[in-house]
């Protein structure tokens, strides 16, 4: 089911370090993500729930600056309204950068990566997992609210392990510290919490490669966007830095710009890949020095 | 085009206007708002099903009804 993640094989084939810019800029990406994070925390108090932002952050979360935009389209969707407003924040994102704001400015996608620095074994989920994204977002972010309505069990906020840790962990600490009767939260809460941790130390961004239904949307438009990948077959000399480097566990040279690519552009270390702002992705030429893999 | 349509959505939606079960309109960005319970007033919106008074058979078109003062909400 899954495998280990794969090293260059010898040190001679590790890529000249330095030789690519945004590799550079990469680094700064965990800085960047803290950034977003302030963002999306309200900054200065501001409330502005009436527009849904482009990452996955609850705003059941008490410093929510932003709407979550899955949040809001299945709530239009028990509404039997279709969420202008959310599709047109999401797609004009998505149009622009697609799934690089996975990368470099989800707050639940930080909070991940912070998950992921423990020290544990890491196993790496198979590609084929990703289609639960769109699982989630046909059935409980669209179908499950638009046939039974918001009071559904499998309504996409009653399931969501963003809304367990950004809405109802502060949401216990509050009723705690104002001494109120504690109402705490379901065993399914507890379960949600419980098994997206387990899952985050043991795997990179469970919930991103299997679950997300906004990574999913996204990360369709990342053979369109503005921003995408691109993979140069004369600047690659072979030495596996891309596919070691890349956590979500894509073969980067074939399918650059698979949707269940976060762009964190680790794989640019070596400089055959290079993000082409501004301008359509190119075909990649036919055939390949490498051996065949799932992408 | 496709983040031109993405703007396209957007002016559309903060420009639109739903109707409510009593009557009245409400822009989406209200009902956004309502929806994520973050209004001053602390309103909702909720789903009503429709009964057609002629016929036992329900109709499942939701309206949109402005539910004052409603519990604390916590999504999860």
């Amino acid at each position: 089911m899954a495998t280990t993640i794969p090293t260059p094989s010898t040190p001679a084939q590790q890529a000249p370090r330095g030789r690519s810019r945004w590799m550079r800029i990469a680094r700064f990406r965990h800085w960047v993500q803290f950034a977003f994070a302030g963002l999306w925390l309200g900054p200065m108090g501001l409330r502005l729930h009436w527009l849904p932002g482009c990452v996955f952050h609850c705003y059941g979360c008490p410093l929510a600056t932003l709407a979550c935009p899955v949040g809001v389209v299945a709530q239009f969707s028990a509404l039997h309204v279709f969420p202008l407003l959310a599709a047109g924040v999401v797609v004009a994102a998505a149009a622009l950068v697609g799934s690089l704001i996975c990368g470099w400015a989800c707050p639940f996608g930080l909070l991940q990566d912070l998950l992921g620095k423990v020290p544990t074994p890491r196993w790496r989920i198979p590609s084929w997992m990703s289609h639960g994204r769109y699982v989630v977002l046909a059935g409980l972010v669209v179908a499950v609210p638009y046939v039974y309505g918001e009071a559904h069990r499998l309504f996409i906020c009653r399931v969501c392990p963003a809304g367990v840790m950004e809405a109802g962990l502060p949401s216990l600490a509050s009723t705690a510290l104002s001494g109120q009767p504690y109402l705490g939260m379901s065993w399914v809460k507890w379960a949600l919490l419980g098994g997206f941790a387990a899952a985050a130390l043991v795997a990179y961004r469970p919930w991103c490669a299997v679950l997300c239904p906004l990574g999913g949307f996204l990360g369709l438009f990342n053979r369109l966007s503005v921003f995408h990948l691109r993979f140069d077959r004369q600047a690659c000399t072979e030495c596996n830095l891309c596919r070691s480097r890349c956590r979500v566990g894509v073969t980067v040279e074939r399918r650059v710009n698979t949707t269940r690519c976060i762009r964190c552009l680790e794989c640019t270390a070596c400089g055959a890949l290079t993000p082409a702002p501004g301008s359509r992705n190119k075909p990649t030429p036919t055939g390949s020095a490498w051996p065949s893999g799932g992408g | 085009m496709i983040a031109l349509a993405g703007l396209v959505l957007l002016l559309a939606g903060l420009s639109r206007q739903l109707p409510t079960a009593d009557g009245k309109t409400l822009r989406e960005t209200e009902l956004v708002r309502l929806v994520t319970r973050a209004g001053a007033h602390r309103a909702a919106a909720t789903t009503q099903t429709a009964t057609a008074a002629t016929t036992s058979q329900a109709t499942t078109k939701p309206k949109i009804t402005v539910v004052e003062n409603p519990p604390d909400y916590c999504p999860t």
